[in-house]
C-alpha cells in the first residue's frame, strides 16, 4: 500500500520537473511562435481565473460574477498604469486589492443567501460592472474601449536589461505570476483550514455549532478568490494593452458560462481541474478554428460527454481507471470462490 | 445563579409561535429533561439556546452574560455544545476526522490563519489527536476510528454525534433525541455516556427525549413544553403524572407512556 503510494508521489513530483520544464523551455519550443505564445499566455491568465473560481466552489456555492472581479482588476490595472502613473507592479498588486475590496464589501450581503440564488446575485453584480464601466465613458473609454495600455517595465537582470513588451518575454511573467498565486490558492485550500473548509461544506450548520466562524470563513474565501480574479485582469490588461466592456468581451456573460464550463471539464474536486480544464478546451478551440461558427457545439459536447462519463473531470480519469480496476480484480477474485464450491 | 437562563424567550415563524415566553433556568452541573408532545418547540428552543436561530423576543444570559445576539460560533467558544435531532455529521470525513473538526475550538485555526503555518500548529495538532482518539474510546468508537462516519450504523452515528459535540469540551450540552431509534443495547450504552460525563466533568447537559422511561432515569428535574409554553416543571415523576400533561399528550404521542 505504502509502495504504490511511494510510486504515486514519485510520478507526481517527475510529472511537476517535466511541466516545469515543458513550460519553461516553450518559447523555445515554438521558436517564438508569436500566435501560439499568445494563446499560452492567455491560457495561464485564464486558469488563475478559472481556479480563483473554483475556490469558491470550497464554500459550495458557484460564483457566475468572477467576470466582474477580473474586470475591476483590468481596468485598475490599466487606469492606475495610464491616469495614475504608477508601475505595473504596485498597479497589480491594487488591482488585486480591489477587487478583493469590492468583494469584502459584496460579501456579507451575497453570502446570506445560497445556491441559485448567490449564483444569480453575483451574475447581476458582475453585469452591473461591466455597464458601469461601459456608460462611464469619461475615465474608461466606453464601448470605444481602453487604448493604449502600457507593458511591465522593463528589469535589469544580472546586468541584463529585460523588456516586457514582446509576448516571449510576456509570457515569463504571466505564467511566473500565475504559479506564485496558484501555489497561494493551494496553500489556502489545503494546508490547515483544510478541515475547516471541508466542515463548512459538508454541514455549515454543524460547523457553526461547532465553533467555526462560517460567514467568516466564506468572507475570507470570497475575497482570497476575487483577489486572485482581480489579478487574472491585470494581467491580461497590461498583455492586451486594450480592453473592453461589450457583451462578446471577456468580461460578459458567455465568459462567464465559458469559465465554469472549463472547471467542470477539468474536473472541480481536484486543484489541477482548472488548468486541465482550460488547456485542453483551449486547445480544442484552437483545433477546430476552421469552423469557428461551430466552436460553441463542440465545446458543448465535451462539455456533455464528461459530465456523463467522467463525473469528476478530467482530472479524475486516473482515480476513476483505479476505481474500474479495483472492481474487476475483486470480481475476477470472487469468480473461482463462486465457481468451485468444493466443501 | 443559574449557568443559562432564558427571560421570556420567544421564536414565530410567520404567525406560529414555536416559543414563546419562555422563562426558564439552568444550574450548574444539573441534567435537566425536556419533554413534550410532537412540535411542542422543544428542537426551537435549543436551536434558540445555540444560535442557529435568531429569537423572536426575551434573552439568553449564559454565566450572566447576554447572549441573545452572539451567533452559533461565539456561542459554541463560550462552551455551548450541540447535538442535532438528525445525525449531522460531515459525510466527507471519515470518523476520527469527524470529532477532529469538533476540536476546531482547540486549533485555534480562525479563517485567518490561511496565512500563517507554524509548528506550534504541528504540536497542537499531535495533542488534539490524541484527544479525539481519548473521546472515541469513551463512547465506544476506538475500532471504527477510520470508516467514514456516514457509513456507520444509525446508533453508532448517534454516539459519534455526540464524541463530536464533546470535542470542544463544552459546559453545556445540548442534546435533541438522543436515543431515538436506538435499540435497548445502544440505549443503555448512551445513557452510561451522559452519565458518566455529568458525573466525571460535571457537563451541564439538556436532554430533549421522548423515551420517558429514560428521562427519569437521567433527570432530577424536567420541563414540559407544550404549544411553546411551560406546561410544568418538577421531577419527571410529577411531569409525567401530571393531569394537563397527560391531555396534552394524548393522542400526539400516548404510546410513551
Ligand atoms: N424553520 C421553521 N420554519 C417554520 N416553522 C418551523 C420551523 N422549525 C420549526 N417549526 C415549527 O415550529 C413548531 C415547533 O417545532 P420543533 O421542531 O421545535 O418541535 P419539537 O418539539 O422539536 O418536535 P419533535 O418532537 O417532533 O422534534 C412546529 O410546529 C414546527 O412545524
Ligand atoms: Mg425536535
Amino acid at each position: 500500500m505504502s509502495e504504490t503510494k511511494r510510486g504515486r508521489t514519485v510520478a507526481k513530483a517527475a510529472a511537476v520537473v517535466v511541466l516545469v520544464v515543458v513550460v519553461f523551455l516553450m518559447p523555445n519550443i515554438l521558436s517564438g511562435n508569436k500566435y501560439w505564445l499568445t494563446i499560452l499566455t492567455l491560457l495561464a491568465i485564464n486558469v488563475l481565473l478559472v481556479s480563483s473560481l473554483r475556490s469558491v466552489i470550497l464554500i459550495n456555492e458557484i460564483s457566475l460574477g468572477h467576470v466582474g472581479f477580473a474586470l475591476i482588476g483590468a481596468y485598475a490595472q490599466a487606469l492606475l498604469m495610464m491616469k495614475g502613473g504608477l508601475t505595473f507592479w504596485p498597479s497589480l498588486i491594487l488591482s488585486g486589492l480591489l477587487a478583493a475590496a469590492v468583494a469584502s464589501l459584496l460579501g456579507h450581503p451575497f453570502l446570506k443567501v445560497r445556491g441559485i440564488y448567490f449564483s444569480i446575485l453575483t451574475l447581476l453584480t458582475a453585469e452591473t460592472f461591466r455597464l458601469v464601466v461601459y456608460y462611464w465613458t469619461g475615465l474608461t473609454g466606453g464601448s470605444l474601449g481602453l487604448v493604449g495600455v502600457p507593458s511591465p517595465e522593463p528589469v535589469t537582470l544580472f546586468g541584463r536589461t529585460v523588456e516586457f513588451n514582446t509576448v516571449n518575454t510576456y509570457y515569463y511573467l504571466a505564467v511566473g505570476v500565475v504559479v506564485i498565486a496558484l501555489l497561494i490558492l493551494y496553500h489556502f485550500e489545503r494546508a490547515y483550514i483544510n478541515f475547516q473548509w471541508r466542515a463548512i461544506r459538508d454541514d455549515s450548520m454543524l460547523a457553526g455549532a461547532l465553533g467555526i466562524n462560517v460567514v467568516g470563513f466564506k468572507m475570507v474565501n470570497f475575497t482570497i478568490s476575487a483577489f486572485m480574479a482581480g489579478i487574472s485582469g491585470g494581467l491580461f490588461a497590461a498583455f492586451q494593452h486594450n480592453l473592453s466592456p461589450d457583451t462578446t468581451s471577456r468580461f460578459g456573460v458567455t465568459m462567464s458560462i465559458y469559465l465554469l464550463v472549463y472547471m467542470v471539464v477539468g474536473g472541480q474536486t481536484r486543484f489541477i481541474g482548472p488548468l486541465i480544464g482550460t488547456a485542453v478546451l483551449t486547445l480544442v478551440a484552437e483545433a477546430t478554428r476552421s469552423i469557428a461558427e461551430y466552436q460553441p457545439m463542440v465545446t458543448g459536447s465535451i462539455a456533455i460527454l464528461v459530465m456523463i462519463f467522467l463525473p469528476m473531470g478530467l482530472a479524475g480519469i486516473p482515480a476513476q481507471i483505479q476505481t474500474w480496476l479495483r472492481k474487476r480484480r475483486l470480481r475476477s477474485a470472487e469468480a473461482p470462490v463462486g465457481g468451485g464450491t468444493e466443501r | 445563579m443559574a449557568l443559562l437562563e432564558t427571560h421570556a424567550l420567544s421564536k414565530n415563524f410567520g404567525g406560529l409561535a414555536a416559543v414563546s415566553d419562555l422563562d426558564l433556568a439552568v444550574d450548574e452541573g444539573e441534567i435537566l429533561g425536556l419533554i413534550g408532545p410532537n412540535g411542542a418547540g422543544k428542537s426551537t428552543f435549543l436551536n434558540l439556546i445555540d444560535g442557529t436561530l435568531r429569537a423572536s423576543g426575551g434573552h439568553i444570559v449564559f454565566r450572566g452574560r447576554d447572549i441573545t445576539r452572539y451567533s452559533p460560533h461565539r456561542r459554541a467558544g463560550l462552551g455551548i455544545a450541540r447535538v442535532f435531532q438528525r445525525n449531522a455529521l460531515f459525510r466527507s470525513m471519515t470518523v476520527l476526522e469527524n470529532v477532529l473538526a469538533g476540536s476546531f475550538l482547540h486549533t485555534d485555526h480562525g479563517p485567518f490563519s490561511v496565512l500563517v503555518r507554524s509548528l506550534d500548529h504541528v504540536r497542537k495538532d499531535r495533542e488534539v489527536m490524541a484527544r479525539c482518539m481519548d473521546l472515541l474510546t469513551f463512547v465506544g468508537l476506538q475500532d471504527k476510528s477510520h470508516m467514514m462516519a456516514t457509513s456507520l450504523p444509525h446508533g453508532s452515528q448517534r454516539e459519534l454525534c455526540v464524541a463530536v459535540a464533546l470535542a470542544s469540551d463544552p459546559a453545556v450540552l445540548l442534546l435533541d433525541e438522543p436515543l431515538t431509534g436506538m435499540n435497548a443495547e445502544e440505549t443503555a450504552s448512551m445513557i452510561e455516556i451522559i452519565k458518566t460525563l455529568n458525573r466525571e466533568k460535571g457537563t451541564t447537559t439538556i436532554v430533549v427525549e421522548h423515551n420517558v422511561k429514560a428521562v427519569l432515569g437521567l433527570c432530577a428535574r424536567a420541563v414540559v413544553l407544550n404549544y411553546g409554553q411551560k406546561l410544568i416543571e418538577g421531577t419527571p415523576r410529577e411531569c409525567v403524572a401530571d393531569p394537563a400533561v397527560i391531555e396534552a399528550y394524548l393522542g400526539a404521542d400516548a404510546d410513551v407512556f
